[in-house]
């Protein structure tokens, strides 16, 4: 074993110098390996994505708006191109924040795609767009990937049903809409808030128990 | 399996509550506890007495979840899975989403790892489980010496008393608590390693003679060790750094004062204060300030008044109520006041017993635990005492001071230490 004529103490493994002072060892090493295993450099890239993604978008955003004043077109184009681009960076974000959270991922990209699309729709001058197709083609799509992924990925209901419940809530939003008369459209809303209504009601028939215990794990103070 | 239809799930203990926020740096909220046996340790067999050991400590078989008020822990079937070590110690072992168990079991050499995350238990806790691996280790590996006998080992419990919180069982509602203030305490200010890596200095030493230079000064091994590892680090503190007291701050299991076999959290802390500025910093003057606090606080009424008056924190109307997130921003903000009232942290783990049978086959037991600065672990197994620094500095200066004043007291001390990435330093 090594020696530290120094510190007055032996050292296990194979060293080059004292672990306490640096200094230099007396004496031949007995074993080659130490009492720890060399370990791989730790991964640090956390938030590595959401930092390229940020990147990215001010990136676009300022060559856009160069080209544009380059470019002289009388129109601002480039400050659509640069909404286009917020939206896209914090549609993304939020997925990258949530990747490990698939269900919840859903959810909230379901809540910020429509709010999204209605204030795109109201600052173009409003033409009824987001809440004709928008809105009830993502409640769908959502409600439906969440049936489709659990299936495939054999995820248990429990893990999902609060955020099915608060999509299914949100797909019958619509109604109001459709009894305001806003609505120009009416085919999507009314199979949405139907097709809400109909996951809903089979929700809590048979699976109420289930829905129960769920919120009493998640709402206890 | 009917009985698993209805997910069990349980509220985090008292303690358990303020880790998942405090998690910072190299501060994991992980420790680990280790056994080093005589052989090289056998993978499949680690496996076996693995999955047999969670069988007799059905609480540890659970995930972590966030829920809108509160952090829960829920059951689950997941095994554990025995890998190599190859992880830095006390590596993060939960991951917000992440649905795994919050123990890891490796093993290196001959060494079995046990690592945990200390929502799930304290000290304790986790070497009553290390000690039921290492049992059923050596019942399956040396099948021959042991045959079917059972051993009984001095912390038999039922499940239901594993199950039990002990902080709940001992909460009573104080009206008014006689805060014991705590002011700033000095903070080492070492450079740290630029990523987030633990530094283990791992010094071995004889129980005997460590006990015997104690006794030198009418005093525990315990007291002897944590008045020289204040005056260690009195040794790095500039006079300037000599405003504010060194803390050591002493982690004590309450199941001793308070009884209960419970396999949660149970433990509080204690501080040792040491003034350098009002008093002499003479090393026999350092063992009587340690000596005469470890005898106030450590009694029953005052552990209690400590353990109430954190209670107090969770039962607050107000507090329950706030969502998560914003609980969590909180419970930060107190974390770093508090941080900045310790030095060190020093946690006695105590004599580990095993089955008589069984003693030839190990070494030793260890204790490392993850820190965001400077932590002492002591941990004896037979005549074998294990004196574990865990650190985020570069600087090993306190460890060298601690060790050289023990191999000036001449006893022999062996030193270990991790290393990092092959080709860099060695």
């Amino acid at each position: 074993m090594l020696f530290c004529p120094k510190c007055i103490v032996s050292v296990n493994g194979d060293k080059r110098c004292c672990p306490l002072c640096q200094g230099e060892l007396s004496g031949e090493s007995s074993e080659d390996v130490g009492a720890y295993p060399y370990i791989e450099r730790p991964k640090y890239n956390k938030s590595k994505l959401l930092r390229i993604v940020s990147f990215a978008a001010i990136v676009s955003i300022v060559v856009c708006v160069s080209i544009n004043l380059m470019v002289s077109t009388r129109v601002w184009w480039s400050l659509f191109a640069a909404g286009g681009i917020v939206c896209g960076w914090i549609a993304s974000s939020v997925g990258i924040v949530y990747k490990r959270k698939l269900f919840k991922n859903i959810t909230w990209q379901l809540f910020i795609l429509t709010t999204l699309a209605v204030l795109w729709d109201w600052i173009i001058g409003w033409r009824g767009w987001s809440i004709d197709y928008v809105l009830p083609c993502t409640c769908l799509a959502s409600m439906l990937s969440m049936v489709v992924l659990s299936k495939v990925m054999k995820i248990p209901v429990r893990e999902y049903i609060v955020y099915f419940v608060l999509d299914a809530v949100y797909g019958i939003v619509p109604i109001i809409f459709f009894l305001t008369g806003t609505l120009n459209v009416v085919y999507p809303s009314v199979i949405c808030v139907a097709a809400s209504i109909v996951s809903i009601s089979a929700l809590i028939l048979f699976q109420g128990k289930n829905m129960k215990e769920e919120m009493a794990r998640k709402m206890h103070v | 399996m009917s009985e698993r239809r209805k997910l069990g799930w349980r509220r985090l203990d008292n303690a358990a509550k303020i880790f998942p926020s405090t998690r910072n740096g190299t501060n994991t909220c992980v420790f680990r506890f280790s056994c080093e046996l005589l052989e090289d340790i056998n993978p499949e067999i680690l496996q076996d007495a693995a999955n047999a050991a969670i069988m007799d400590f059905p609480g540890f078989q659970c995930v972590m979840k966030r829920g809108v008020f509160w952090y829960y822990l829920e059951q689950c079937n997941l095994m554990p899975i025995v890998y190599e070590e190859k992880k830095v110690v006390c590596a993060p072992i939960y991951e917000e989403g992440e649905r795994k168990l919050l123990f890891e079991v490796s093993y290196y050499q001959k060494r079995i790892n046990l690592e945990v995350y200390h929502v799930l238990t304290d000290g304790t806790g986790a070497m009553h489980f290390l000690k039921n691996i290492v049992y059923h280790y050596l019942k399956l590996a040396h099948k021959e010496d042991f045959g079917t006998e059972t051993f009984v080992f001095d912390h038999d419990a039922s499940l239901a008393q594993r199950a039990s919180d002990g902080f709940k069982k001992y909460y009573q509602k104080i009206r008014k608590t006689k805060r014991m203030y705590l002011g700033r305490a000095y903070n080492i200010n070492f450079k740290k390693h630029d990523d987030e890596r633990l530094q283990i200095i791992e010094g071995i030493a004889s129980v005997k003679k460590v006990i015997e230079v104690a006794h030198g000064y009418n005093t525990t091994m315990t007291v002897f060790l944590a008045a020289l590892l204040i005056d260690a680090i009195h040794k790095e503190m500039s006079l300037q750094n000599e405003k504010y007291p060194l803390v050591l701050m002493i982690p004590v299991n309450l199941r001793q004062y308070f009884p209960s076999e419970t396999a949660k959290n149970f433990f509080g802390m204690i501080g040792a204060p040491y003034d350098f500025k009002s008093r002499s910093g003479e090393f026999s003057d350092i063992i009587s300030v340690v000596n005469s606090i470890f005898k106030e606080e450590l009694t029953t009424e005052r552990l209690s008044l400590r353990m109430n008056s954190l209670a107090a924190l969770e039962y607050n109307p107000f507090i329950r109520v706030v969502p998560l997130s914003l609980k969590n921003l909180i419970l930060r903000r107190i974390r770093k006041i508090n941080n900045q009232r310790e030095t060190a942290v020093l946690s006695n783990v105590g004599r580990v017993t095993m089955p008589e049978l069984m003693k030839p086959y190990i070494q030793r037991f260890s204790m490392i635990a993850s820190t965001l600065r400077l932590q002492l672990c002591l941990c004896s197994f037979e005549d074998s005492l294990q004196m574990v620094f865990s650190s985020s500095f570069i600087s090993t200066d306190i460890q060298k001071h601690f060790f050289r004043s023990l191999s000036n007291y001449g006893i022999d001390v062996e030193i270990r230490c991790n290393d990092f990435y092959q080709k860099e330093g060695m």
